[in-house]
């Protein structure tokens, strides 16, 4: 079986056809010979009824009156028709000339019912012979019936060429066998045609996926006059393609933002380890080169995670694991991780938490978000500067508020803290490694926790970020 | 030579001053946009090495206002930026080189040489002043065909004196091109290293290469 959808349809639609025409063709040729032989039998009939009437029987005797024939087609040479008369004893009462010696085979048993048979004449023709038995007629009916005396059984054959039959029926052989042969070649024609333009929507949409360029996902499918069926195909794939462009684009997005981002401490590591291999020094200061590399390691290791973490949090890919969480608690403990930072940079921090504030939500992935804010108000503010943390819950809500001095960034640009990095050619607020991307994270964080994050400045350089969880 | 380290990343910043340093050159380094702008705006530095993100104001934007103020100073954008567009861009606001991070030491070295052969007008990296040979890419000096052995400061003396071989080079010229911008030499200190400079490079018998113009400056080779 061919593989193509095409050729299947073609196929199975020509089979199905030939198979009807060449049924119809047959049915009607059988009912046209069966008309024919039907006709021919009546007209063999009538002979055989003509010839009937000439057996008398006067008395006993059954006679065949043959000087009353005047048939002169069983007396021809050429191409005669046979008769043939028999006793009820079986003793042939009379035959045509053409028979001379000849005989014909007996046929019909059951009186006033013809029998037919087609076969060969004597003289070797095609022909159909019809055999009658009847009663012969009684000279003076009424007075063999006083007498007691039936009229006797006769049977009677006549056998005639069915040469013109033939013929009728060969040509309509042949006219029909043309016009099937006519018909199955303009139907496959016809066939193919309907079958492609049916499937040519499918050969369409083919063309068109085929036509998608893999590097270019934005594409959509669109087929003008989509047949029903072939529209949700179309749908599905439009959608798989949509979906595809999206996780594309947030990949290509992602690896840039990495690529990046990750030069810039790359070409500290590379340069320091270039430069400080460049002479052959002091311990103290290849251990200070190295120092600053793993420095640098680990800032670049901290970004890696928190880009992956971004990534799966875009990807959908964390669950939420919602407990009874202190805020107070939490802040205190995301405050130890930076408090030395903090100290070092002399910052002065105020609190000011409502207790209690108790929330239901992620441990960890609140806990990620107050570091990011408290890390990037810490790395931030100014030396000497002040943080003020504030917390409390309303209405059921927890709010977190985080202060810091020293900010330098506008209005405008406060709008752009949160997206994944500082993008575009206006002035960073500090180096690029913090920047950004911890915030961008913080705002994702909240999201999935279902809670909205702001950021402001004002004029006096107070950068506040608030979450509401 | 005098370089100008405009980079916001603290750790890439500290490692550039170093080496560039260690190769001789006199470095001042910031990683503020607007301190940038100040240090640049006297025209002493021979490259400025500009990073474009930078707190402050950004890379782009203090190019163009130093070009604007008719700073001829050769720029060399350092930058994570790597596009054609930026690449570009950078080049159109008046950087005269542009170099990715992460980038291998060698090639910034090389490029702020070619820089500054372009700024002296010289293709050679090989100068030749009578039998002195200045190759300024191995930083080694030959004197009819030996090698003078030089300290950092006097090699990038005569480098200087040499770039600018047969003109008059003043105090202040030497001054600014190589000493960094926090140091605070004594007033005679120029003179000192001419001195140390004539014992390593002038022989008894051998022609005078450094001329002393009396209360202008100096001239390396034969006067104009």
């Amino acid at each position: 079986m061919t593989r193509s959808l095409r050729g299947r349809l073609l196929l199975s639609t020509a089979i199905g056809a030939i198979l009807v025409l060449s049924a119809a063709g047959v049915i009607l040729y059988l009912l046209m010979r069966a008309s024919l032989l039907r006709e021919f039998d009546a007209s063999l009939l009538a002979k055989a009824r003509a010839l009937a009437a000439l057996v008398e029987q006067d008395g006993d005797r059954v006679k065949f009156e043959f000087e009353n024939l005047n048939m002169p087609e069983f007396e021809r040479p050429d191409r005669p028709e046979y008769f043939q008369v028999w006793r009820a004893d079986g003793s042939v009462l009379a035959r045509s000339k053409s028979l001379s010696a000849g005989n014909l085979d007996r046929l019909g048993e059951t009186e006033g019912l013809p029998a037919h048979r087609s076969g060969m004449l004597p003289d070797g023709r095609r022909g159909r012979q019809i055999g009658i038995v009847f009663r012969a007629r009684q000279e003076d009916e009424d007075e063999n019936r006083e007498q007691g005396r039936l009229a006797q059984l006769v049977a009677l054959a006549v056998a005639c060429e069915t040469a013109g039959i033939d013929r009728t029926l060969t040509t309509l052989a042949l006219l029909m066998g043309g016009i099937w042969a006519v018909a199955i070649a303009v139907m496959l024609g016809v066939l193919a045609v309907v079958v492609r333009r049916g499937l040519r929507p499918a050969e369409q949409l083919a063309n068109r996926i085929g036509e998608l360029d893999e590097s270019d996902l934005s594409a959509r499918i669109e087929l003008a006059d989509a047949p029903d069926e072939l529209m949700p195909v179309i749908q599905r794939l439009n959608d798989l393609l949509r979906r595809m462009d999206d996780a594309f684009t947030r990949e290509k997005a992602f690896s840039a933002d990495v690529a990046h981002e990750l030069r810039t401490p790359l070409a500290g590591l590379r340069t320091t380890l270039e430069v400080g291999l460049a002479q052959t020094r002091e311990p103290a200061r290849y251990r200070e080169a190295l120092s600053d590399c793993l420095g640098i390691t680990q800032q670049m290791q901290a970004m890696v995670d928190n880009l992956l973490w971004l990534a799966r949090a875009e990807a959908g890919q964390l669950g939420i694991d919602r407990e009874s969480v202190d805020l107070a608690e939490l802040l205190s403990g995301c405050w130890q991780a930076v408090a030395e930072n903090a100290q070092r940079r002399s910052l002065h921090v105020e609190w000011q938490i409502e207790r209690p504030c108790v929330l239901a939500t992620d441990r960890e992935m609140l806990r990620q978000a107050l570091h990011n804010i408290l890390d990037n108000a810490v790395t931030h503010a100014d030396t000497g500067g002040r943080i003020r943390i504030e917390a409390g819950d309303a209405d059921g809500r927890g709010w977190c508020r985080v202060a810091n001095t020293g900010s330098r960034l506008t209005p405008q640009q406060v709008q752009r803290v949160f997206d994944r990095f500082w993008r575009g050619d206006e002035a960073r607020a500090d180096t690029g490694m913090h920047f950004g991307l911890g915030l961008s994270l913080t705002r994702r964080i909240v999201a999935l926790l279902g809670g909205a994050i702001s950021a402001d400045v004002t004029g006096d350089g107070l950068f506040v970020v608030e979450i509401r969880i | 030579m005098r370089v100008l380290v405009v980079e916001d990343y603290a750790p890439l910043r500290k490692a550039v001053v170093q080496g560039l340093e260690e190769a001789g050159f006199a470095v001042d380094a910031t990683g503020d946009g607007q301190e940038a702008l100040w240090y640049a705006g006297d025209e002493h530095y021979d490259v400025i090495v500009l990073d474009l993100m930078l707190p402050g104001i950004d890379g782009l934007t203090l190019l163009k206002r130093l070009r604007e103020a008719g700073n001829k100073t050769h720029v060399l954008i350092l930058t994570a930026k790597d596009t054609l567009d930026d690449r570009v861009r950078g080049l159109n606001v008046g950087a005269d080189d542009y170099l990715v991070k992460p980038f291998a030491f060698e090639e910034l070295l090389a490029r702020i040489r070619a820089l500054i052969r372009r700024k002296y007008d010289t293709k050679d990296p090989l100068i030749r002043v009578g039998d002195l040979e200045v190759d300024t890419v191995r930083r080694v000096v030959h004197r009819g065909g030996e090698v003078v052995e030089l300290t950092a400061r006097e090699y990038a003396l005569l480098e200087f004196l040499a770039l600018r071989a047969g003109s008059l080079v003043t105090r202040t010229d030497i001054w600014e091109h190589v000493y960094e911008f926090h140091s605070s030499p004594e007033s005679n200190v120029v003179d000192v290293y001419i001195g140390y400079l004539r014992k390593k490079i002038e022989r008894p018998g051998s022609p005078r290469l450094i001329h002393t113009r009396r209360g202008q400056g100096y001239v390396l080779g034969d006067c104009p």
